[in-house]
This record gives structure tokens, sequence and C-alpha cells, in this order.
């Protein structure tokens, strides 16, 4: 059967799922990791690292390691890493591949079709560039879904009962509040709400600033421009976080963060989960204010609610759990887990979308108002936030000025009433008006948005029936002709690199080999019989020479005549000495 | 085919249904026409009818309202062709918007309810708050947009307060109504009694309604030159005007004034009559 991916692509960390069987099942990558954390690096050869191995090495390269990605897609800025620039959907797709390749190395064959999950409150720009991201790692996306609903999905997929569910999902990077209504096999979002930048990631800098403040005050020294002394910083300072969520102190111990002119120094100290708390306490405050936003969106009230799950690393703070148990005057739904729930989801309303399950099925709401500027900067939605979708809405405007000719209808989303506060997703011209006295002419706009979530708004003359419409499928300034482009072109580059990698690897392997073949032919030369001295000796000489090799075969060959004549060489002087080490 | 108003028919339940019916007739529907799952899905104008049938029927208070403008009672069942449409149509002129449309409704009800507080009037939305004086003012000055300047002003007002006295003395003279009205009440909640002249002034010029926010301006400035201007308004030539300045003697208990305006006691207004008659009694001067 067809194997559909569930993503989960996360500030710090993505996790994957595959259904199996009916049942949704977290996948481990390549190192046997169920999270991949979501680094890239670019190493001095040029390599391309991506999950554990881009993390491992971001101290020592800092300025070509790029984290937390996520919160930069749907911008148009570039990240520059050596000479070359890169959107934040190409970096993205690096994650995203690496991803589909574990999964395909898993299971052994190709695998097209995802749905990746996005934070509720990710605006439309960001929606398009995350299923951009998708599009170059070479994935038909079969959705963009948002994760607290994935994670509602994940959850009552099993439960054979109505009930209304509270999501607080607190990840890496942001933040998401969602309540569902589940039942009878429908999953049905009553509201949702959230911040797109507050997350562990805050918690984080919140922590670092402490240790900088602190050790500025103990050692006179400011590590705050050392661009390898605050990543090593950071590193700690999240194990530090981790720990503090267990025990109430932790040791924070970095030796030689840096030098001055009287000598190394080592930075030591204590800190509390009391600290920890008062840090963060002010954003807390802030979900906690989104949860009660959302309580009233939805028409709901705390005894509504049956159960409150939650998602996202930053929920094991003991802090946050106490909170939001503070808030709801309800115990925590225990058996979630809040790292895997999501990607979960993901891949059970991929089946759902495929065809493959019945009985099911996701309704979801638009999070952020969409409508048009009108004059004076001001924004009137068409359709509001927390919108069933598919939906559908018009609205009528008229002209301001006597026998005005045209309008220009500009497209925003979100919930500030100055347009320049709201995201722009485009704009067109509808000409052709009746030529008439300002505030005469009957314009009609009309909104639609579809399951897909993509919108589409015309408008129309009701007196000369002209019309325009627009598609607002790809807001993020590029055509389809420059996204086919960029697809192709990263597709060229993804194949031209995973193939340089496979060669680099062959190419070491055989360098090590050949380095071991050179130490036991010396080592064990005075034991050695004549013919097998005679063919070490070719062997040797030619690699020496120039082997000429290029293509991975060529090595691979290579390494194959290395490892007989090490095999021949160990049965001829058999004792097992191959840990000899010979200078 | 189904009339897009007949929320009932809609979801396919009866009127009776209860709660748990509609959820049930709702979810139905979903897994059957939701386009991610749905062979044949429901055209959006269909699905679209769907959800807002649910949403209205789901809800008691606005199920108690719908059935009660569509004269359904839950309890009687209703031939289809008495129901009489009091939806107000989208489309319908009346809730046209112009580009520079803001807050249209707010007007409409501060015309059709001459007695909205003042607090909820001038009850401005969070991001209009934060904007800056400057930004404000030049809304105010310079917009075309009627409703525009209108909610400028008022944000001046509710953030500025006296100190915006120029700018709403400004107002008064601004062409539109609506402008107008803000500056008026705006005069009555932050006591500017230098605009009491202006305001005298303006009375005259002004249409009923106007000037029964007028009224109520002038009075809550509560100064003895306001308070001698109030009762001379009560012997305006409209009716409800007349009758909107007895009412505001009243509500200022300005009693020592109730001799000057004895002759409405036979006012060919019943209810100012009542009013002025019943004052009388209560001081003991009839």
């Amino acid at each position: 059967m067809e194997k559909l991916l569930g993503i989960d692509l996360g500030t710090t960390n993505s996790v994957i799922a595959i259904v199996e069987n009916g049942k949704a099942v977290v996948i481990q990558n390549k190192r046997g990791e169920r999270l991949t954390p979501s680094v890239v690096g670019f190493d001095k050869k040029g390599e391309v690292l991506v999950g554990r191995a881009a993390k491992n090495q971001a101290v020592l390269n800092a300025d070509k390691t790029v984290m937390s990605i996520k919160r930069d897609m749907g911008q148009n800025k570039l990240i520059e890493i050596g000479n070359k620039k890169y959107t934040p959907q190409e970096i993205s797709a690096r994650i995203l591949l690496k991803l589909k390749n574990d999964a395909e190395d898993f299971y052994g064959q190709e695998i097209k079709k995802a749905v990746i999950t996005v934070p509720a409150y990710f605006n439309d720009n960001q929606r398009q560039a995350t299923k951009e991201a998708g599009l170059i790692a070479g994935f038909d996306v079969l959705r963009i879904i948002n994760e607290p609903t994935a994670a509602a999905l994940a959850f009552g997929i099993d439960q054979n009962k109505d009930q209304t569910v509270l999501i607080y999902d607190l990840g890496g990077g942001t933040f998401d509040v969602s309540i569902l209504d589940i039942g009878d096999g429908v999953f049905e979002v009553k509201a949702t709400s959230g911040n797109n930048r507050l997350g562990g990631d805050d918690f984080d800098q919140q922590l670092i600033d402490l240790v900088l403040k602190r050790f500025m005050e103990s050692e006179g020294v400011d590590l705050s421009s050392d661009g390898m002394a605050l990543q090593k910083l950071k590193e700690e300072v999240e194990k530090v976080k981790i720990e503090l969520s267990q025990t109430d102190q932790v040791e924070l111990s970095i030796p030689f963060i840096t030098a001055t002119e009287e000598g190394a120094k080592h930075l030591n100290m204590d800190i509390k989960r009391s600290d920890f708390e008062d840090l963060i306490e002010e954003m807390i405050e802030e979900t906690m204010s989104l949860t009660e936003k959302t309580l009233h969106d939805s028409g709901l009230s705390h005894e509504d609610i049956d159960e409150v799950i939650l998602v996202g690393g930053s929920t094991r703070i003991p802090y946050v759990q106490r909170q939001v148990k503070e808030l709801l005057g309800k115990e925590i739904t225990k058996g979630v887990n809040p790292d895997e729930c999501v990607a979960m989801g993901a891949a059970i309303q991929a089946s759902i979308l495929n065809g493959d399950k019945h009985g099911m099925v996701l309704v979801d709401v638009t999070p952020l108002s969409m409508g048009i500027e009108i004059e004076g900067g001001i924004f009137v939605p068409v359709i509001e936030r927390n919108t069933t979708i598919p939906a559908k809405s018009s609205k009528l405007f008229t002209t301001i000025s006597d026998y005005q000719k045209s309008v220009e209808i500009h497209i925003y989303q979100g919930e500030r009433i100055r347009c320049e506060d709201n995201i722009s997703l485009g704009e067109f011209q509808l000409s052709g008006i009746r030529s008439a006295r300002k505030g005469d002419p009957r314009i009609e706009v009309n909104f639609v948005i579809n399951a897909d979530g993509i919108l589409q708004v015309s408008a129309r003359d009701l007196d000369t029936e002209t019309n325009q419409e627009i598609i607002i499928t790809n807001p993020v300034n590029l055509s389809e002709e420059q996204l086919s482009k960029i697809i192709e072109e990263s597709q060229y580059h993804n194949k031209k690199e995973l193939e340089d990698l496979e060669i680099n690897k062959v190419k070491q392997q055989f360098h090590e080999e050949f380095d071991k073949l050179k130490r036991y032919y010396k080592s064990y030369l005075e034991e050695l019989d004549p013919s097998l001295k005679k063919e070490g000796e070719t062997l040797i000489k030619s690699i020496t020479k120039g082997s000429g090799a290029k293509s991975q075969e060529d090595y691979e060959a290579l390494i194959d005549q290395i490892e007989f004549l090490m095999g021949e060489i160990k049965a001829t002087c058999g004792d097992g000495k191959e840990e000899v080490e010979v200078s | 085919m189904i009339s897009q108003d007949d929320y009932y028919k809609i979801l396919g339940v009866a009127v009776q249904a209860n709660t748990d019916d509609i959820k049930k007739a709702y979810r139905k529907l979903m897994l059957k026409y939701h386009p991610d799952v749905a062979s044949e899905p429901l055209k959006v104008d269909y699905f679209e009818q769907v959800v807002r049938a649910y949403k209205v029927l789901s809800d008691h208070k606005k199920r108690d309202e719908y059935n009660q403008s569509h004269r359904i009672h839950s309890n009687i069942h209703q031939t289809k062709g008495s129901k009489p449409k009091t939806e107000v149509n989208q489309y319908s002129k009346t809730e046209s918007k112009r580009f520079g449309h803001f807050k249209f409704n707010l007007f409409n009800r501060s015309k059709s309810n001459g007695h909205e507080s003042n607090d909820d009037f001038f009850k401005i939305p969070k991001e209009i708050r934060s904007l800056s004086i400057d930004r404000l003012k030049e809304q105010l000055l310079q917009s075309s947009n009627k409703y525009v300047r209108a909610e400028a002003l008022k944000a001046i007002v509710v953030q500025w307060g006296k100190q915006g006295y120029k700018l709403i003395t400004h107002g008064l003279g601004d062409q539109s109504r609506e402008v107008k009205e803000v500056a008026v009440r705006a005069i009555g909640k932050l006591k500017i009694r230098q605009g009491l002249t202006p305001l005298i002034e303006l009375y005259p010029k002004s249409g009923p309604n106007m000037r029964k926010v007028i009224i109520r301006s002038i009075a809550s400035l509560e100064i003895a030159k306001s308070n001698e201007w109030l009762v001379k308004s009560c012997y305006d030539s409209n009716d409800y005007v007349r009758l909107e300045a007895v009412k505001t003697l009243k509500k200022y208990k300005l009693y020592s004034y109730l001799p000057k305006i004895k002759g409405l006691a036979h006012d060919r207004n019943p209810e100012i009559n009542e009013l002025v008659k019943g004052m009388l009694k209560t001081q003991g001067l009839l």
C-alpha cells in the first residue's frame, strides 16, 4: 500500500509518522531517533548536514548553521551562508528532504505524499511558504494542517464518545490554543488562537540573558558578542531548562567559556527553578489570556471543556502545567505524547484525504480574519476569524470620489484595524465602474476559501457586471514560473548533493582502508610470503601513484581489492593482531 | 430547492429537535458532504449554508432569535409560505459599505436609539486607542470619509479628554452629522463648559435628533447658564425634542425651574403632559 507521511515540521525538532494497519506510528530517523533536530548546517566542504549532525557541529560552525528557520517562514528574507543566499523555504526543504529520505530508507520505498503541520496561527503567507518547502523537497503536499488540530485527531481517533477538548500547544517557537468538538468521527474546530513568536526558544533566550548578566556581574566579561560562547551557552541552557522540569536547582558549568588577559574564564552558576519561572511568567501569562480569549470566541466556558491536552515540548515545564490546570480548573489529560501526537495526527489526516480512512473528517476554521482595505488604510474583514472552512462571504462597497473609474482591491489578513498592521495577501484592480457620483456604485467583493485554505477573491460592479478576480495561492512574491524553477533547481541540487555525499563517504572509507592496508603491510612485511609481498607492493604503489578513480564504483572496486589483500595477509599471518599500530 | 433561510430543513431536523439531534444531523452532513471526504462534495455555497444553519440552531440564544423572527414555535408546525422574510439581506443597499466606510452600524444604532449612553458611544477598539494623536488628528482633518473622521474624533476624545477641545469644536463645524454628533456628545461627556455657546448656536441649525443630543450634552454641563437654556428648549416645536428636554430636566432634578414650564402640563403631547404634572405633584406645586 502507498505510504503517506505525516510531518510535524517543528521549530526545534521535527517528527514523522505513518499510518500502519490503521494506527499512526512514529518513524525513527537513520540514527534511530524519534525526534530530528530542525537544524541545517553547511560544513567547510560545502556539504549540507541536517538534524543531529548539524546540531552537533553548531558550536564550531555557528555562522553556517541555521536553527529555528520556522520563525522566518513566509517572510521575504534571505539567509546568507557563505556567499550563497537561501530562502526560508529552501532551508526548510533541506529538513523535509532528510525526513523524506529517512522514511524512505525505513520502508525501502519511495514516499511522495505528505501532510505537513503548521501552527494554527500561521498566516496564509507562512502556510504557503511551508507548502513550497514541501514541494521543493519533492513532496506532493496533500494538505497543510494545524498542529493542535492534528494533535486532537491523534487523541480522539480511538475515543468513542462526544467530547470537547482544549489543546494547549506550546512548542519551541510558537504557541497555539484550539478548542474542538469531537464525536461521531467529526472533529470540528470551534475556535483557535495563538502567537507565532512565543515558545521554548524565547525561554532559552531569557535564560541566556540571565546568565550573561550574572557573568558580567561576577567576572566583568561581556559574552554577548562572542558567537561561539553564545552558541555553547545556548546548548547548555536548553539542557538546564529541561533539567529544571525535574529538579529545583541545576548547576550550569561551562569550563573555559572565554579568556581575558588574566587567562581562561569558566562559567559556574546555580540556576533555581524559581529563577526560571520568574523569567517566563509574563510569557506564560500571555498564553493564558489567549486561552481565555479562545474560550470566549468558542462561546464556551471552563466547565464545557472535557479534556485538556498539552502538546509541544515546552508543556513539560511544571509551571506551565500548573498554570493551565489553575486556569481551566481541570486535571491535564494523561497519555498523550506531547512530542509525537502532532505528526501522528498529520499521518491520520493524510490517510483520510487519500481515502484510506473512512468515517472521519476534520472540519477546521480560518484562524485569522481576511478582508480588504478601505479608505484611510482601514481594514474591513469579509471573512471573520474562526469561520468554518470552506467558506464564502461577500460585502458591498462603493466609491469615494465622483466619477471614479476603478477601485484597488487590496487583500489583507489579520485582526488589526489598520491594514499596515496586518499581513498583505495580494491586490488587484477593478476598472470599468459605472460613471456616477461617489457612493453610488455598488461593488460586491466576494471571498471564497476552499478546504485547502486557498483564497479566491473577486470583485464585481453590480450595475455594469464588470468583474475581476484573483486567486491567492502564492503570496510570497513568487510566480508559478519562479516557483517551478526553484523546485527544479533544488531537486537537481538535492540530487547532486546526495550523490556527492555518497561519493565522499566511499572516498573516506577508501582512504581509511588504504591507510590500514599500508600499516598492515609494513608490520607484517617480514612474515609475508613472496607472492603476497609482491601483490601488496604493486597495489600500494599503483594507488599511491594515482588510482585514477573517479566514480563511486571506481572507489568501491579499489576497496574490494584492498579488503581482499588484507584478508589474505590476515589469513597467512593470522594472529589477530588487527589493532597493531605502526607509526 | 430548500429555501436558503430554512435552517431546520437545511439540516433535515424537525423544529422540535433538541441540541443533540441537531449536532448529530450536522455531523452526518459533514461526513457525507465535506469536500475532504465526499465523492461529490457540496458546493461552497451549500456547505456554507449548512454551517450557518448549525451555528444558529446549536446556540440556544441564536436559535430563539431565529425562531422568533421566523415565527417558529418549537411545538407548533408552521407552514412554509407564511414565514415572513425578516432576515436582513446581506446584499441590500442599506448594508452597503463605502470604501472608507467605518462602523456604519454604530451610527445606525445611535439614530434609532437616542438614549445610547455616552460610555457605549465612546467605546473604541483597542487598535485605535494605540494610535498616536498626530495620526488621529490627520485622520480627523484630512479624511474625506466621514466615518473615519468620526471615529478619529472619538479616539481623540477618549485619549486626550479636554485637551482635545479645539479639535472637538472643530468637529462641531464638520459637514457630516456623524462627526457633529461625536463633538456634541464629547462636550457633554467631558463637561467642557466653553462648549455651551457653540452648542447653543448649533441648536437651531440642527434636526430634531441632533437637537436631542445637544439637549443631553448641555444638561450634563450642569451650570446655571446651561440649566436656564434647558428650560427654553422645553418649548421646542418638535414633540419629541420637547419630551427629551423635559425628561432631561427631570433626570437632573432641576425642580426649581418647574414654575417656568408649568404651561407644559397642558402640552399637546400627553406624555409630556403626564411627566410635568407628575413632577409638579411631587414638588407640591399642583
